[in-house]
C-alpha cells in the first residue's frame, strides 16, 4: 500500500536524523537523557502533522518566491499555539518539556518536510509523511537518548541501572553527543547497505551543502 | 502582467497569510492567558503559603519607594501574619532569585530559591539543599549564625545577599527596626596590617598617653593634649568604604589626615589618599574650607566620598572634643578609681608619658618583649614613697591561659608594696610561663627607673 509506504518511509529509510541528517541541533542538545528526547520528539510530532497539512492545503496559493517566509510563519504559528494550549491545559507537559517547546521553531524538519513534501503532495499523503517523520525522529531520539544515558550516566528514564558503576561522562557531554551520532549514521547506512535514498529525491532545498554547491543551480547533483 | 506575478502577488499572499497566522495567535492567546495567568498567580501564592503557613490571602505592596537592588516583588499577608519578599542578588552563575517569608515578630519563616545558575555539586549545595537552606529559618535581619557552605562562597553570599535585601524591603515596608546584617561571610579576605594613624599624626604623643572613646556614635582617640583623632567611613566608588583617620588640634582645625581603608581605582580615585593631596586639608576647620579644596582630577567619585569623610569628621569635632575633653585614660582609673581629670598631670619621660595624680600618687609606664617578642607595657602606681600601689597592664601579647597569668589581678596583687628592683625579682613566677614572668618583671623594673625621673619632673 502507498500510504503505508509513506507512513513507514520516514521511520528506517528517510529517516529526518540519521539519514536526511535534519534536525541535528534539537537532536543532540536533548538526547542527554532519554525523556527528554522522547518529549521533543512527540511535540515535534504534532507540529509537523499540522504544518504538513496546512501547507499541503496551501501549496497551489502560495507562490514560490515566497515559499519559505510562508513556511516559517506556519510553522511558527503553529508551534506558538501548540505551545500556548499546553501551557493553559497541560501544564505538566509544559514543565516536563520546558524550553524544547519552544525550540521546534527552528527544527529543520518541519521546514524541510514542507519543501521537500508537502509542498508537492497531497493532503492525506502529507499527513502520513508527518505522522511517519515524527515517529522516525521521536525513535532515533529515543535511541540515542538512551544509549547517551545509560552508558554516559547510568540510568535509563530516570531509573538507576544497577551494574554501571562507571558511567562514561563525556557521553553526556558535546563530544560524545557527536559521537554516538555518528555511530548510529553508520549503522543506519549499513542496514539499509547504503540505498537508503537516492540522491535524485532529497533535491538542493533540503541538502546541507546546497548554498556553496556549484551544481545547486543546475538543479541537483546527478541529473 | 508579469510584475504582478512576480511581485504583487507574492506580496499579498504572504501578508496575508500573516494576517490568518497571527488572528489565529490571537484568537489563541485570548483564550489560554487568563487560564495560564490564574495558574501562575495559583502557583505564586501556593509558593507563598508554603513560607507563612498562617497567612490567609496575600495582597502585593505598591509603590515601593527606592526599592533596594535586586527587589522583585512583596506580598503582605492580610491577617497580618508577615511578608513575603522576592528578590535577586548575584551568585556564582548569574542571579538566584529568592522569596523570604518573614513572619510578624521580624524573623524568617522559611527561604526559598526559586531560579538559579549555581554550579551542579558546587553552588547547588547552597541553593538547591533543604538542610542548608533551612538554617536560615528563624533568624533576625542580623542572620547571625548564619555560615556559609565550605567551597561555594560565591553562591552563599547571593544567596544571604538577596536575604539581607529582602529584609531591607521588609524594615522599609513594616516599618520594624530590624538589625543590620553584621559578619558577612568572607573566609579570603586578606590579613591587612592595621594602619598606625595615631604615630603619623600626633608622633610626639607618648605611649600611654592615647585614649580611645566609648561613644557608640563614633570611633575617636585623644592624643594627649595635643589634640584628637575621629575616624570616618564613607562609600567609594565602588560602594566599599574610604575610611579617613583626621587628625585636629585642640581648636578643631586639621592637622594632617590617615587613610586607613581603601579600595577605589588604581592610579584614578587611589590619588585620594596621596601625601600631596593630603597636605592641602591641613589648616581646614569648616565644611566650607573641605568644600574649597579641589578634586583630585578624573576621580570625582572618589574625591566626593573623601571629602564627604573629612566634613563627617569635622562635624564630629565638636562633640568629641566636649565628651573627651576630660577624659583620663583608663589605666588611671584601674590604679586610682577616684581620680579626676583635673589633678592629672602628665609629662614625657623617655618616650613614655608619666602622670601625677593630685596628691594621691604618680604612675609611670614601663615596657619589655614577652614571650612572641612583642611588647608587654605597664602602667605602674607609685605612692609618694615610690611604693608600688598598682599596676594596670596596658597591652599584653602573652599567650592565652599561659603568659597572660601575668595580667591577673591576684599575681598583680603580689607587688603591691614592693619598692626596688631587688623586691621585684623576689615575686615568684607565674606557673609555666617563665619568659612572660620575666618580660612582666624587667617592665616593671623599667618603670620603676622612670618613676624616679618622673618624679623629679612633676614635683613631690
Amino acid at each position: 500500500m502507498k500510504k503505508l509506504k509513506i507512513l513507514l518511509n520516514g521511520i528506517i529509510k528517510e529517516n529526518p536524523v540519521l539519514v536526511l541528517v535534519l534536525g541535528t541541533c534539537p537532536t543532540l542538545a536533548v538526547t542527554t537523557m532519554a525523556v527528554n528526547g522522547v518529549g521533543m520528539g512527540m511535540a515535534a510530532t504534532v507540529v509537523l502533522l499540522c504544518s504538513n497539512v496546512a501547507i499541503s492545503l496551501l501549496k497551489n496559493i502560495i507562490p514560490d518566491k515566497v515559499r519559505i517566509p510562508c513556511y516559517i510563519v506556519i510553522v511558527a504559528g503553529f508551534v506558538t499555539i501548540v505551545g500556548q494550549l499546553v501551557k493553559a491545559f497541560a501544564p505538566d507537559i509544559d514543565a516536563a518539556l520546558g524550553i524544547f517547546l519552544p525550540l521546534i521553531v527552528v527544527n529543520c524538519i518541519i521546514l524541510g518536510r514542507a519543501e521537500m513534501f508537502a509542498s508537492k503532495n497531497s493532503v492525506l499523503d502529507s499527513a502520513l509523511d508527518g505522522i511517519g517523520m515524527g515517529l522516525g525522529f521521536t525513535l532515533a531520539l529515543l535511541i540515542m537518548g538512551s544509549i547517551r544515558e545509560i552508558l554516559g550516566s547510568g540510568s535509563w528514564f530516570g531509573m538507576q541501572i544497577p551494574f554501571i558503576t562507571e558511567p562514561v561522562g563525556i557521553l553526556v557531554l558535546a563530544p560524545g553527543g557527536f559521537f554516538v551520532f555518528g555511530c548510529l549514521v553508520a549503522l543506519v547506512n549499513k542496514l539499509t547497505k547504503g540505498k537508503a535514498v537516492g540522491k535524485r529525491e532529497m533535491g538542493c532545498a533540503a541538502c546541507p551543502s546546497a548554498s556553496f554547491c556549484g551544481k545547486a543551480s543546475e538543479g541537483g547533483c546527478e541529473k | 502582467m508579469k510584475i504582478v506575478k512576480d511581485f504583487v502577488l507574492p506580496t499579498v499572499v504572504l501578508t496575508v497569510i500573516c494576517l490568518i497566522v497571527s488572528f489565529a495567535l490571537v484568537f489563541t492567546n485570548s483564550i489560554t492567558e487568563p487560564i495560564i495567568t490564574e495558574r501562575l498567580n495559583a502557583e505564586a501564592t501556593a509558593a507563598r503559603i508554603e513560607l507563612l503557613p498562617e497567612a490567609d490571602t496575600f495582597t502585593p505592596v505598591e509603590n515601593l519607594e527606592n526599592p533596594p537592588e535586586g527587589f522583585v516583588d512583596c506580598y503582605v499577608a492580610k491577617n497580618g501574619a508577615g511578608y513575603v519578599i522576592t528578590t535577586k542578588a548575584f551568585g556564582y552563575g548569574g542571579e538566584i532569585t529568592v522569596m523570604t517569608g518573614i513572619k510578624s515578630d521580624s524573623t524568617i519563616s522559611k527561604v526559598k530559591v526559586l531560579n538559579h545558575g549555581e554550579t551542579t555539586g558546587i553552588g547547588t549545595r547552597v541553593v538547591d539543599d533543604e538542610n542548608y537552606l533551612s538554617t536560615y529559618n528563624g533568624k533576625t535581619g542580623s542572620l547571625e549564625g548564619v555560615t556559609g557552605v565550605a567551597g561555594a562562597t560565591v553562591s552563599s553570599k547571593g544567596l544571604r545577599s538577596a536575604v539581607t535585601a529582602a529584609f531591607e524591603v521588609y524594615s522599609a515596608v513594616s516599618g520594624a527596626d530590624v538589625p543590620e546584617a553584621e559578619n558577612p561571610i568572607d573566609p579570603e579576605k586578606p590579613e591587612t596590617p592595621p594602619v598606625d594613624f595615631m604615630a603619623q599624626l600626633f608622633p610626639d604623643v607618648p605611649k600611654g598617653n592615647v585614649i580611645e572613646s566609648a561613644s557608640e556614635e563614633y570611633t575617636a582617640f585623644k592624643a594627649g593634649d595635643q589634640g584628637f583623632v575621629i575616624l570616618s567611613s564613607q562609600e567609594g566608588f565602588y560602594s566599599k568604604p574610604l575610611t579617613l583617620a583626621v587628625g585636629f588640634d585642640p581648636n578643631g582645625s586639621i592637622v594632617g589626615i590617615v587613610v586607613t581603608e581603601m579600595n577605589e581605582t588604581d592610579g584614578v580615585g587611589s590619588g585620594v589618599g596621596d601625601a600631596a593631596y593630603l597636605e592641602k586639608y591641613v589648616g581646614k576647620t569648616s565644611a566650607g574650607d573641605i568644600d574649597g579644596v579641589e578634586n583630585v582630577s578624573g576621580a570625582t567619585i572618589s574625591s566626593t566620598a573623601f571629602k564627604d569623610a573629612v566634613k563627617a569628621a569635622v562635624e564630629l569635632f565638636d562633640t568629641v572634643k566636649n565628651d573627651m575633653q576630660s577624659a583620663i585614660a583608663p589605666f588611671i582609673t584601674k590604679i586610682y578609681s577616684d581620680a579626676t581629670a583635673e589633678e592629672v598631670t602628665s609629662a614625657e619621660v623617655d618616650g613614655f608619658a608619666a602622670y601625677k595624680v593630685g596628691s594621691k600618687g604618680y604612675i609611670a609606664l614601663g615596657s619589655a618583649e614577652g614571650f612572641y617578642s612583642k611588647p608587654l607595657t605597664l602602667a605602674v602606681g607609685f605612692d609618694a614613697n615610690g611604693s608600688i600601689s598598682g599596676i594596670a597592664v596596658t597591652e599584653m601579647n602573652e599567650t592565652e591561659g599561659v603568659g597572660s597569668g601575668v595580667g591577673d589581678a591576684a599575681y598583680l596583687e603580689k607587688y603591691v608594696g614592693k619598692t626596688s628592683a631587688a623586691d621585684v625579682d623576689g615575686v615568684e613566677n607565674v606557673a609555666g610561663a617563665t619568659i612572660s614572668s620575666t618580660a612582666f618583671k624587667d617592665a616593671l623594673k623599667d618603670a620603676i627607673e622612670r618613676f624616679g625621673q618622673a618624679k623629679g619632673v612633676l614635683g613631690a
